[in-house]
């Protein structure tokens, strides 16, 4: 009983509240429910890049390799008709596998040499795998069957009302614990709003559930049935392992092993002469974070079901690496929400890029690299104005804009 | 079989490489070795001289003009890197690692936006650059002479320029400990800055004088960025001799193994890299 | 009439977020020897230190030959005329022992040879071994050095910070005399801080104690008996 109170603590509100708003969003605007997925994977690999920076203390250039890997596994598991959870399993943990394998070297690299070693490996991997085939190794998966399923939609109908309950609850609990009087007006008025607004969202995706399962009674076309479904099945897998990814990680950080990577990080001398093995320590973040690394790669293939070589370019790395930066390293949410804005930058300031074309002087390819030109611009800001990430210095300084806020009311 | 003319093109290739990973490479054991920064974009600055020279070359057509422009750029491009990114972030390695794996990425994009399809050097009149001999039964480029020789007069002049200047004494003091230097009376921020212009500069103008011979594409910086890389942890980090010795072997080896186990392609360097990682990590070399 | 070469007004530092100097007000007067006396940790290297320009002042002001050289970089200030020997890390391992003295040394290159000579009389162990690696000597050694590379460079004002930390009590002995003897001759000034103030006692001509971050009180070396009381308050033992 006692646990189960603490799923109901007043703090969880804005956990609860996001997830039953990211859940509700596709259903408000179907053209969202193609692209966000994606970004959802950045964030994902976002979130297992920090385990061995942010938490380990492990300088990676590589982190494209486990994720290229469970990519390739998943997609050729898919080939051969495994259902999907069951290619997921095995890719992430050989994933996991060898990302460990490329933290052995770390016994005796250290630090920067470390760092370099990883980005060599990255790309001789992909230089190899394009180099050596004669035509380009591409790997395509067709429709995924989990992901055409109405299981599926009655699923994520059942998550979204769950989380919507407990949302509701939760914002109750807080507006009670809120001592001050003002504050309590404000919060209620405000959680009013967002219920008024959680409300009609629930509306829309009963109805159109509703209306849509009455078709498939009376005889709807597969490709009817699959336009309406895949989308929103995919983005339901993606949402879900981001936010599973994310509750299992901060359990690891928080138990006694996480305390240990985190000592280590600080002072890895004074951790050996306790008696840690470090070394163990750190091929341990490997395993984790390689896991995490593969899960994201398997469902980037649900979201884009050519996997190319190009799944182990740097570029693969460096969002992964930007989103936790910008986020905050070391943080639980910050790389998640850096990873969500360094994706977000990245598939849609592509949109941006018609406008563009209208100046007249550079062509769509050249173009199509403009939101990369931007995103690095950005990283160096951000990796200059704010060390600590966004999510970071928000909680290092934030607290003084919240008393100040505070204070007014 | 293997017949000597095909050694003999391997040997001079081996030997040509070996120059071109050295151009790329010593302006980062430079900047590494005296301010603990490992510039990540050294490569990509590499490649940017190579279009920049080529760009120009269109537009005057003289061979030294546009290295002295290529330079000039580079020593500019320097400048303004220390300034923004470099500086904020002294003393702190991570910062610098990712900001200038960052300027890297951005350097790339760039030069795919402005140069979507690669620049190719023209054929002249000139003999030195586009001319051949003819050896035994082959016909060698005689401008990979005169990239063998360019590599042989740098390492030269950064032997004696460290050693015997007083420019020398301050960089390698500058190396071990920068608040003593600023005692012993160094202006140490001069010498950052002079040191981080002059090796970015040095890229650039690397990049030119392979471009005869390479052409500017977009997998130069790419390749030479990690062949670069592997420079300082084979030859040893802050060893400036040392950057020369491992350029030879990782050209020779790269060269060698394309000519006659081609399968292996690049990962061969990686191979090199990785066993001296495991076998001696500070490197080949002391200093 | 005596004249003030360096003036520290109201010097206020901090160190990793610490206060560490609350308003150091002293002077040091030329051609003598000032000696800065006080227990461990009370800000005298840090007060050194700020002087030279390797740490921020957040407040007050230095003055030398008349000039505020506060927070100027630490190489104009050597150029000045002031020349620093820290207390540890005070020579570079990886240069030659006539590298680390050539690049101490500025002054115009015809003289070097000649105060090299000067400076190498002082220190005669170190002409034996002049073309090993600092690092290659022993830790006796290196300070002798690093005293060396202190007088070699052309300057004014010495500031000494724990001289004979590490040398033998023979030596050091022989050492102040020859640094008094120096001094006069050369019409230079000399500041120091000391822990084993005894043998510097001799040759010291103001005294100022340290404690707390601020400078509690000074006065001439003559005085020291009238002040035993003070000194002992501060610094725990008489002199």
């Amino acid at each position: 009983m006692e646990k189960l109170r603490n799923y109901l603590l007043p703090n969880r509100f804005l956990g609860y509240l996001s997830l039953t708003i990211l859940l509700a969003i596709p259903w408000l605007d179907r053209t969202l429910a193609t692209g966000i997925p994606l970004t959802f994977v950045w964030a994902l690999l976002a979130l297992s890049y920090n385990i061995v920076l942010g938490f380990a203390g492990i300088p990676s250039f590589g982190h494209a390799v486990p994720f290229g890997v469970a990519a390739f596994i998943t997609a050729m598991l898919l080939k051969q008709g495994v259902p999907f959870l069951l290619s997921l399993i095995p890719a992430a943990f050989i994933a996991g596998a060898v990302y460990v394998g490329m933290g052995l070297p770390g016994y005796r690299v250290r630090g920067l040499y470390y760092g370099i070693l990883t980005l060599a490996i990255s790309e001789a991997i992909r230089a190899t795998i394009e180099y050596s085939a004669q035509t380009t190794v591409a790997v395509t998966v067709g429709t995924i069957p989990e992901m055409a399923s109405l299981e599926g939609l009655y699923l994520y109908l059942a998550l979204f009302t769950i989380f919507l309950v407990l949302s509701l609850v939760t914002g109750m609990m807080d507006i009670i614990s809120t001592k001050r009087k003002r504050q309590k007006v404000l919060k209620t008025l405000i959680v009013l709003l967002l219920f008024i607004f959680l409300a009609y969202s629930g509306y829309v995706i009963f109805s159109s559930s509703a209306t849509f399962l009455q078709e498939v009674g009376s005889g709807l076309t597969y490709v009817r049935i699959l336009r309406f479904v895949y989308p929103l099945n995919v983005y339901l897998v993606s949402l879900l392992s981001l936010y599973i990814a994310y509750l299992l990680i901060k359990r690891i950080i928080t138990s006694p092993l996480g305390s240990t990577f985190i000592a280590i990080r600080e002072n890895p001398v004074r951790a050996s002469v306790i008696g840690y093995n470090v070394f163990l320590h750190q091929l341990i973040a490997f395993f984790i974070s390689g896991v995490f690394a593969g899960v994201a790669g398997s469902v980037y293939v649900a979201c884009i079901p050519t996997i190319q070589p190009d799944v182990f370019a740097t570029d693969k790395t460096f969002i992964a690496m930007t989103g936790a930066i910008l986020g905050g390293l070391g943080t639980f949410v910050g790389p998640a929400i850096g990873g969500i804005l360094a994706g977000f930058l990245r598939d849609y300031l592509s949109t941006i890029t018609p406008a563009l074309i209208s100046l007249g002087f550079l062509s769509l390819q050249q173009l199509q690299l403009f939101p990369s030109f931007i995103l690095g611009l950005l990283y160096i800001i951000v990796v200059l104005a704010l060390p600590y990430g966004i999510y970071g210095t928000w909680l290092l300084k934030g607290w003084k804009l919240k008393r100040k806020i505070e204070s007014i009311f | 079989m293997v017949s000597p003319e095909l050694i003999l093109s391997a040997v001079i290739d081996g030997l040509t490489y070996s120059s071109m990973i050295y151009l790329a490479a010593i302006g980062l054991v430079i900047i590494f070795g005296l301010m603990d920064v490992f510039n990540l974009a050294q490569g990509a600055f590499f490649g940017l001289g190579a279009y920049l020279f080529v760009t120009f070359y269109y537009m005057t057509n003289n061979f030294l003009l546009s290295l002295l422009l290529t330079f000039l750029i580079g020593i500019v491009l320097g400048l303004l890197t220390e300034r923004a990114i470099i500086r904020p972030v002294y003393g702190n390695p991570l910062a610098q690692l990712l900001l200038t794996m960052g300027l890297m990425t951005l350097l790339y994009t760039f030069m795919q936006l402005i140069w979507p399809t690669g620049l190719v050097f023209p054929e002249t009149q000139n003999f030195l650059l586009s001319g051949y001999i003819q050896l035994a039964d082959v016909r060698i480029r005689i401008y990979k002479f005169v990239l063998i020789m360019i590599g042989f007069v740098l390492f030269g002049t950064m032997r004696t320029l460290l050693s015997k200047t007083m420019i020398g004494i301050k960089l390698r003091a500058g190396t071990e400990n920068r608040e003593l230097a600023t005692v012993f009376g160094v202006d140490i921020s001069m010498l950052f800055t002079s040191a981080f212009t002059f090796g970015v500069a040095l890229a650039l103008l690397g990049g030119a004088l392979v471009a005869p011979l390479t052409h500017a594409t977009i997998e130069l910086p790419v390749h030479f960025s990690l062949l670069a890389f592997a420079i300082p942890v084979v030859g040893g980090m802050k060893s400036y001799s040392g950057a020369f010795y491992a350029s030879l072997l990782i050209g020779f080896v790269d060269r060698l193994v394309a000519y006659f186990i081609p399968q292996l392609g690049f990962a061969i360097d990686l191979i090199v890299m990785i066993v001296v990682l495991v076998v001696k990590p500070e490197g080949l070399f002391k200093r | 009439m005596a004249s003030t070469i360096l003036k520290v007004k109201d010097l206020h530092a901090y160190i990793g977020g610490f206060h560490i100097l609350q308003g150091v007000n002293f002077e040091a007067e030329e051609y003598k020897l000032t000696a800065i006396l006080g227990r461990n940790g009370v800000g005298k290297t840090t007060t050194l230190k700020t002087i030279m320009g390797i740490y921020k002042a957040t407040r007050g002001e230095v003055f030398f030959k008349g000039e505020n050289i506060t927070n100027f970089p630490t190489h104009s200030i050597v150029k000045r005329g002031i020349s620093f020997v820290p207390a540890e890390k005070n020579v570079f391992a990886n240069l030659t022992v006539i590298e680390n003295l050539k690049l101490a040394y500025n002054g115009p290159k015809e003289k070097f040879d000649d105060k090299l000579e000067m400076v190498m009389n002082l220190f005669p162990e170190l002409k034996r071994f002049s073309s090993l690696l600092a690092g290659e000597l022993s830790g006796g050694q290196q300070r002798m050095l690093a005293l060396a590379c202190g007088l070699v460079r052309e300057h004014d004002l010495l500031i000494l910070d724990e001289p004979s930390e590490g040398l033998s009590p023979a030596y050091v002995k022989n050492f102040y005399r020859l640094l008094r003897h120096y001094m006069l001759e050369n019409k230079k000034t000399i500041l120091l801080i000391e822990q084993n103030f005894a043998y510097a006692r001799e040759i010291t001509d103001y005294i100022y104690l340290m404690d707390k971050g601020v400078v509690v009180t000074g006065f001439p070396a003559e005085k020291i008996e009238e002040n035993n009381h003070v000194i002992r308050r501060i610094l725990g033992v008489s002199l």
